[in-house]
């Protein structure tokens, strides 16, 4: 009996969880993408940050670009590590001046 | 003949090397393949006991290297009917007793009269993995789902990469079907979008796996395993044919959980 109330209270508790919380294997996913990336360029993490905000600062001298979508990738292609950035483009036709001077 | 030698590797230790590389190499036995496997984990050897062959060793690999006895001499044969033999480590000595060179040469001369040459790697990436890899052409990858496996992986990857060895292939190990279908447990999509490696094997996590290394007889020998019948599927992939990946839905119908309760349950992979 204790056993079957058990299994009872498990079954909504899991389902609470599920309502409310993140699963855990998306945040596995999460931290394994930031540590991944770490580990490829052998950059530690706040050497990381550096970077992303350095481009980051870079590119949004000439667009208008979102605040907090960027993304970082580094994949390797055969002998090549390659680190791909994605960097959301708000509006185009605000492209400064600098361009074209 | 020329074989091929396959290097079963994974970084973390723990997550299966030896089982992968005992019922790998069992199963293209069974399936008609003349085999060697080769444990190289000096000072740690495993395999040994993993196939229930520990009480035939005379002679080690670091003995054949060392020309103290000649490569079939230490080549024990399985108690079973078909071409499988182990060349055991040596227990006594460290990782630096070999040079990846000579384990090179040992593997050339055992592709002469072997169809597959497998090597059981040890965990980590100093000496032992370099040997290890430095004597195959291809390479297996054995992680689970987990953070601290999948990192490692990723950091083996990246080095048989930079060594010139080209698409690893990876095998997913202790799955637990269950975990995966409440999303507490990473599943095969989930880890082929961090390593981006082909997925050659998905194995349950199975108590008969346990059962099967108490006492010494791969699981490959319970067909009706989980685990025995994934490792089967990947030696079939591994000799060339080109067949689905395991089917890892969980058993859930009320009737099992029920019987689950009850202990009745023979259902390998448990509530975890």
């Amino acid at each position: 009996m204790r056993e079957l109330l058990r299994w009872l209270l498990n079954i909504s508790g899991k389902e609470l969880d599920n309502a409310t919380a993140e699963m855990s294997k998306d945040t596995a996913k999460q931290r394994l993408k930031l540590v991944l990336i770490q580990d490829r360029l052998e950059l530690a993490p706040d050497k990381l940050e550096d970077m992303k905000k350095e481009i980051w600062e870079v590119v949004s001298k000439y667009m208008v670009v979102d605040d907090d979508f960027m993304e970082f990738e580094v994949r390797r292609v055969d002998d090549l590590t390659v680190l791909v950035s994605n960097i959301e483009v708000k509006d185009l036709s605000e492209l400064t001046p600098a361009i074209t001077g | 003949m020329t074989g091929k030698t396959i290097v079963i590797t994974s970084g973390k230790g723990g997550v299966g090397k030896t089982t992968a590389t005992a019922n790998i190499g069992t199963a293209l036995a069974m399936r008609g393949n003349k085999v060697v496997v080769v444990d190289t984990d000096i000072g740690l050897r495993n395999l040994d006991v993993i196939m229930g062959l520990e009480n035939r060793i005379v002679y080690d690999v670091v003995n054949v290297i060392e020309g103290v006895c000649k490569l079939s001499q230490a080549m024990i044969s399985d108690k079973h009917d078909y071409e499988l033999y182990l060349i055991p480590a040596a227990q006594t000595r460290d990782k630096n007793a070999i040079e990846p060179e000579q384990l090179r040469e040992m593997c050339a001369e055992l592709e002469k009269d072997f169809d597959y040459v497998l090597i059981d790697c040890p965990a980590g990436i100093e000496q032992g993995f370099k040997n290890a890899t430095a004597a195959a052409q291809e390479a297996i990858i054995v992680t689970t789902p987990e953070v601290s496996a999948i990192r490692d992986a990723d950091r083996i990857i990246g080095l048989l990469e930079s060594a010139g060895m080209h698409n690893p292939k990876l095998i997913i190990n202790r799955i637990a079907p269950e975990m995966v279908k409440r999303g507490d447990m990473m599943d095969q999509k989930d880890v082929e979008s961090l390593l981006a490696v082909e997925v050659i094997g998905l194995v349950p996590a199975d108590e008969q796996t346990v059962v099967a290394a108490n006492r010494g007889v791969p699981v490959v020998h319970n067909a009706k395993s989980p685990a025995g019948s994934a490792f089967m599927r990947i030696a079939a992939r591994v000799d060339g044919e080109d067949i689905p990946l395991m089917d890892l839905e969980p058993k859930n119908s009320l009737l099992s959980r029920v019987k689950g309760m009850v202990g009745m349950n023979g259902r390998a992979y448990s509530h975890a």
